[in-house]
């Protein structure tokens, strides 16, 4: 938990089935966090100025500049900050 | 057109904030709208200069408090066409608005198998109050369904109203497709049925010239945070004669006239106060009420037709230039303007509605995704979610513009 203290703001839920996470990174740390997500990735399925999306664990990472991330299709908030955990360690 | 934009936009501070390191955007109007200046200042003027509780007290500052929360009914009222103030009753919002008819004239005047009607159209908080009442009072709750262009299937409310229908409850103006429904049509019906008729007026009365006699609703709901007003305000029509018999809604201050406890039988006896005061339970939202009556002013002054033809107009321009530029998105909703209002809901195929939010976001443009509060609504069009824009009297063909181009990039990042 206290990586996800360290690197995240706010986290926001979407409704559906399965959910999507909009992650905010915390702007003094926003850098930093990008990095050692990217270090993660999996498979880059495409690197755009719009924004960066990648795979890591069969599961779609988007990174936005602004310090955004979304994260699609977890079963819940149990499950998205064990993810986070993973992606944000060392 | 007497609607001048960039004369309007002088008077709303906020559209001179750059987001992201672009100026702010704003066409997320049917979420919550922007508050000019004169708004503010007449909060601020409140608490400078009349902040006292209201009614009752003898002392000067509490009757001037008094006399412009009042005033603020009266502004309501004539704004929507009310015979008088005592049909104007201030809540929180929209949706505490439908839930109050729900728990006084549902909870208590609703008998077990007695319906109600809503659509799928609806807003979840016009969708809730009855599915809990359906779980408390054993009330059912019926659908009309929807046509795919999203449109009403008007001949459902025939088909669907019976001896047993106490209430009809429908949107005027669809929070997610924009589509203006036949408000007075769908009245007509349910009178002609002695059913009563509530009308989720959220997306209309900040908009459009709005007149209750007219439609001859029963209850209509809206929102003062949605037509430039501060949020925690909110209004509620109830028509007098449906409300005069009625016991509050949360008892307590203000809502009586006396309570005299009586020796002999160990009891109080009530004598309610008069409408709309009934049911204004403990001190209110004031300053709330005050910003609200200033948002009717700004918007009378403006003229809520021309706010209306203006909105249109821009819709107009933005639909005709996402539907011949744009290639992989695809727009919900009906095409004719005339029966839609300024909100669009959409799609780019690959990319979900939050990844087309997040990246308008990263240039200063605030757009909606998601479903809303009306899954149903996308479960039934069978849309997974939808980005949706929504104008207002600030916004400009400009502001337009630069959305449809980061809209392009993204179809482009589609071909990759």
């Amino acid at each position: 938990m206290s990586i996800i203290k360290d690197y995240i703001h706010q986290i926001n839920e979407s409704c559906g089935k399965h959910r999507n996470f909009i992650v905010i990174l915390r702007s003094n740390k926003k850098d930093e966090a990008i990095r050692k997500i990217l270090s993660k990735t999996e498979e880059k399925i495409f690197d755009s100025p719009l924004f960066t999306k990648i795979k890591i664990k069969n599961k779609e990472v988007n990174i936005y500049r602004t310090g955004k991330i979304l994260i699609k299709n977890m079963e819940g908030k149990e499950e998205l900050e064990k993810f986070l955990e993973e992606i944000l360690k060392d | 057109m007497h609607l001048d934009p960039l004369k309007i936009r002088e008077d709303f501070p906020i559209l001179k904030r750059e987001i992201n390191g672009y100026p702010l955007i704003y066409f997320d109007n049917a979420a919550t709208t922007q508050k000019p200046i004169q708004v503010i200042n007449a909060i601020k003027e409140y608490y400078e200069k009349y902040n006292a509780n209201i009614h009752r007290a003898v002392h000067t500052l509490s009757q001037e408090s008094t006399r412009l929360y009042e005033e603020a009914h009266y502004e309501v009222a004539k704004f929507i066409n009310a015979k008088s103030y005592e049909e104007i009753i201030f809540v929180k919002n929209t949706t505490e608005a439908i839930n109050f008819i729900a728990y006084t004239i549902g909870l208590r005047k609703l008998k077990k198998g007695d319906e109600v009607i809503v659509t799928l159209m609806d807003h979840h908080s016009n969708m809730i109050p009855w599915i809990l009442l359906e779980k408390i009072k054993g009330i059912k709750v019926k659908y009309i369904g929807l046509n795919p262009n999203g449109t009403l299937k008007y001949n459902e409310f025939e088909e669907l109203i019976n001896k047993k229908t106490k209430i009809i409850s429908f949107p005027h103006v669809s929070n997610v497709l924009g589509i203006i429904n036949n408000a007075k049509y769908i009245s007509k019906i349910a009178h002609e049925n002695n059913s009563l008729v509530i009308l989720d007026a959220a997306q209309s009365v900040p908009h459009m010239p709005f007149d209750v006699k007219e439609i001859d609703c029963d209850f209509a709901a809206f929102s003062g945070h949605k037509m430039l007003g501060p949020t925690g305000i909110g209004v509620l029509y109830a028509k007098r004669e449906i409300m005069e018999d009625m016991e509050p809604f949360i008892g307590g201050g203000d809502t009586i006239y006396n309570v005299i406890f009586n020796e002999k039988e160990k009891k109080c006896d009530i004598k309610w106060n008069d409408l709309p005061w009934r049911f204004e339970g403990g001190t209110q939202n004031i300053a709330g009420g005050i910003g609200l009556m200033e948002a009717i002013r700004y918007l009378k002054k403006i003229g809520m037709e021309n706010i209306k033809l203006y909105e249109k107009e821009i819709t107009e321009y933005a639909l005709k230039r996402m539907e011949n530029e744009l290639n992989k998105t695809i727009i919900y909703g009906v095409k004719n303007i005339e029966e839609r209002s300024g909100i669009i809901a959409f799609n780019i195929n690959g990319f979900d509605s939050n990844e087309v939010a997040l990246i308008l976001d990263q240039y200063g443009i605030a757009i909606r995704s998601g479903f809303h509060c009306a899954q149903p609504l996308h479960i039934s069009l069978n849309i997974p979610s939808s980005a949706r824009v929504s104008f207002y009297l600030y916004n400009t063909k400009d502001e337009i513009d630069k959305m449809i181009e980061i809209l392009k990039e993204i179809e482009k990042l589609s071909e990759k």
